[in-house]
């Protein structure tokens, strides 16, 4: 599967929710689809399932365009935050639904997995609990066996036992049925041991894509005093930076240079650090 | 096939409790109807009821709401909006083709048992219709008032509330405006001269006219509303 995206732009009456973005992503893979709040993720995956229309640009899956080709959204599951199902019917109505729309659907594992998540057929998508929907979505996504599997936020009201089910049946399906999953989530810091590319979207523009072996090499938190660290980091692209106690702490995008100074640290940064400092930054430069 | 299947199996669970609440209201009032003409035969001097027109009125209203119903959800199992559109299409000719057979049965079942008198447009062409006639101007008649639905609703759907109710108020200038300048008079004519046959074929014709026009202004929306 390889999903294409050439100078995608998406403006709605007052916003600019993507500015000319251009990426591919090719798998099977599990890819991390990470952003602050309205950075433009739910409007990007909104758009590769054909849920509505670039504004300029174009996605394709395989070389063909995705908005309003059955054949190329018939690939796709994308399993979103809510209204992913019909509220007046129940359970097994949905899975049943489900099996006429995704032709390679897996029905005996979403009897499995109802057990799992200790969901009963008979009962209606509205009487569902925020959890109980998120688990129908999972399943729904899991058993579609779709080339292209989007989970937007899956877990929301999950506990931490059912979060981790759903990572090791992700690591499962992954093991027995590989196919490109892109999972975008805030909880980042208990998934992103799964990821194995990260995309992070800020301010609707890709502001990286990295594999997890070149996100250490590339994201770096220097530290020490602040004039050998401005020297250090000097020429270097700065995410953020913030001084404590006399102590510079700067995060650069070091793409591929080496960092050498003297009395600094170089340290690595966790992906859930690299969007807190994304959003400070924002924040910063919302008050200035 | 099996997504033509599947969106006939989804629209029928989302609408089927609607759908058996007001077969049975009117299954209801056409029993207590009976009862009523049967057992106060002597005080009652003729008993009028109408079947169709809440069928139209109730087939109308439930199109009116299907795409802020179903849209969104056929899109994510990824449905294109044409086949969308195509599937709906079949689902509208299901409709008025069962709603006109049980609307023509139960007239004739309550024709048969009773001395009620059921109100029928098909009463202003033909004063003695056969079930076939009936049954057909019943299913061009709901056709048109389902395609009227959703014609309504894609307005509200892609103009909003306020861009909705302007088109209403269109709508409702036409008549105004058909009564100052007596447009009415060459139009009554015009229906009184033509045949039930023509007059239905042109509806038909008008009612997939309308189709086409929704089809094409729902070929690029997105699954968020106005």
């Amino acid at each position: 599967m390889k999903i294409e995206v050439k100078n995608v732009s998406k403006s709605y009456r007052h916003k600019e929710a993507l500015k000319n973005i251009s990426f591919t992503i090719e798998g099977p893979k599990i890819i991390g689809f990470l952003g602050h709040n309205g950075a433009g993720k739910t409007t990007f995956l909104n758009l590769l399932s054909g849920l509505i229309s670039t504004t300029k640009g174009n996605i394709s899956v395989n070389g063909e365009n995705v908005f309003n080709v059955p054949l190329t959204l018939r690939d796709i599951c994308f399993v979103a935050e809510n209204g992913n199902f019909q509220e007046e019917m129940t359970i097994a109505q949905t899975l049943k639904a489900n099996s006429f729309f995704y032709p390679k659907w897996d029905g005996e594992l979403a009897m499995e997995l109802l057990e799992v998540f200790a969901l009963n057929p008979k009962d209606k998508v509205r009487s569902l609990s925020k959890g109980m929907m998120s688990a129908l979505g999972i399943i729904t996504g899991f058993a579609s066996n779709a080339g292209i599997t989007i989970f937007d936020e899956p877990y929301i009201g999950l506990d931490v036992a059912a979060r981790n089910t759903f990572y090791d049946l992700l690591i499962e399906q992954q093991t027995d049925n590989p196919r490109l999953f892109i999972l975008s989530t805030h909880l980042i810091d208990e998934a992103s041991k799964l990821f194995e590319e990260i995309l992070i979207l800020h301010e609707g523009q890709l502001l990286l894509q990295k594999t997890v072996e070149e996100w250490h090499e590339h994201i770096v938190a220097v530290k020490g005093n602040p004039s050998d660290v401005e020297q250090a980091i000097s020429g270097l692209k700065i995410i953020y930076k913030h001084t404590f106690m006399q102590e510079l702490t700067a995060i650069v995008f070091t793409d591929g240079q080496s960092i050498e100074g003297q009395n600094i640290m170089l340290e690595p940064v966790s992906l859930q650090d690299m969007l807190v400092y994304l959003s400070k930054q924002q924040k910063a430069r919302a008050i200035k | 096939m099996n997504t033509v299947k599947g969106s006939l199996y989804v629209l029928f669970q989302s609408y089927k409790k609607q759908i058996i609440t007001f077969w049975c209201i009117l299954f209801s009032i056409a029993l207590l109807s009976f009862f009523l003409d049967t057992f106060f035969d002597l005080y009652i001097y003729n008993f009028y009821i109408m079947i169709s027109i809440p069928v139209y009125i109730f087939s109308s209203i439930m199109a009116a709401k299907l795409l802020n119903k179903t849209l969104s959800y056929f899109l994510r199992l990824g449905l294109s909006r044409l086949q969308f559109m195509f599937n709906v299409g079949l689902f509208f000719i299901c409709w008025s083709l069962v709603c006109a057979f049980i609307i023509g049965c139960t007239q004739k079942i309550l024709t048969n048992v009773s001395n009620i008198f059921i109100i029928h447009p098909i009463l202003l062409f033909n004063n003695s219709p056969s079930f076939l006639q009936t049954m057909a101007l019943d299913t061009v008649l709901l056709l048109f008032f389902l395609t009227s639905g959703l014609l309504l609703n894609i307005v509200f759907y892609r103009l909003g509330t306020l861009g909705g109710y302007s088109f209403i108020g269109l709508l409702v200038l036409i008549p105004i405006v058909t009564i100052i300048f007596r447009w009415y008079t060459p139009l009554f004519d015009l229906l009184s001269n033509i045949s039930s046959f023509a007059l239905l074929s042109g509806l038909l014709v008008f009612s997939m006219l309308l189709y086409s026009i929704i089809t094409m202004a729902i070929r690029n929306t997105s699954v968020n509303p106005a």
